[in-house]
């Protein structure tokens, strides 16, 4: 997958992941709404991995450069992908 | 965007309720040197600055900000939750007290709420890292006043952590002036 195609698998995950946890917070013993939210959770992790392991860290925790911190490397959300 | 982590960044466990402290503290709250003053002002500069370097620092001390913030309000909260009625009123709290209760609320030691005049963004890299840095020293000698005022050890431990925060970020924001002005400044004015 594309950087920017994984982008938006994650956005869309962890939107979904969201969406769950504030359907959760007002009905915390949903049993289907709970194992969607879990679905959901799990596979954001999964795509963050792959994407961190091609593209760079996504969190600070997840820079893993041994040489240089490419936690301060450019382009940062507010700016455009050529 | 961000994620919320269920803990603060540093412990809070306030054992006397001690309304009069809780209407200092809270300046660090919502006052122009508060930490919510701190974090939009390096949350809204960091867009316009040159390289990943300054963009990385402002993200992630105005990130830290916000857990300073939460610190804050933890503070206040403890403080006020168990004072009695009669110590509030008997307290600088008391005026507080009539639009907030024991709640949390952006606003400085003098009941002037928060307000964004507390911080500039003017697009210039030097201008905006430079109040920064002085941002950081009146942070710090918000926190010195508190310390000079509050005798609770449970609130003091958390305040000195806090004051030693400012310290590490003017020392961090120093650093990335420093670079900005000896080796990206050119590229700055020739319209990068």
């Amino acid at each position: 997958m594309s950087q920017n195609e994984l982008l938006k698998q994650i956005s869309a995950y962890a939107f979904a992941e969201k969406e769950w946890n504030l359907y959760l917070d007002t009905h915390p013993t949903d049993k289907d709404a709970l194992k969607k939210h879990k679905a959901m959770a799990e596979k954001t992790r999964e795509l963050v991995k792959e994407y961190e392991q091609n593209f760079g860290p996504l969190t600070s925790m997840s820079a893993l450069d041994p040489n240089c911190f490419d936690w301060i490397t450019e382009p940062w959300p507010w700016e455009q992908c050529n | 965007m961000w994620n919320y982590q269920k803990k603060l960044q540093y412990p809070v466990h306030i054992k006397n309720p001690n309304p009069k402290l809780a209407s200092y503290v809270v300046s660090q709250y919502g006052g122009p040197n508060g930490e919510i003053s701190a974090s939009l002002r390096y949350l809204s500069q960091r867009y316009s600055m040159p390289d990943g370097m300054t963009k990385a620092l402002l993200t992630d001390i105005g990130t830290e900000e916000l857990a300073h913030m939460e610190i804050v309000g933890t503070i206040v909260r403890q403080l006020a939750k168990n004072a009695t009625d009669e110590e509030i009123e008997n307290s600088p709290f008391g005026a507080y007290f009539m639009n907030h209760g024991r709640g949390v609320y952006p606003a400085d030691s003098n009941g002037m709420p928060f307000n964004a005049l507390a911080f500039a963004v003017t697009a210039d890299p030097i201008a905006d890292l430079v109040e920064d840095l002085a941002a950081e020293q009146k942070a710090r000698v918000v926190y010195d006043n508190i310390l000079k005022v509050s005798d609770d050890p449970d609130v003091n431990d958390v305040i000195k952590f806090l004051r030693e925060r400012e310290v590490v970020h003017f020392q961090r924001f120093g650093e990335t002036l420093d670079q900005i002005q000896n080796t990206k400044l050119p590229k700055i004015y020739c319209g990068k």
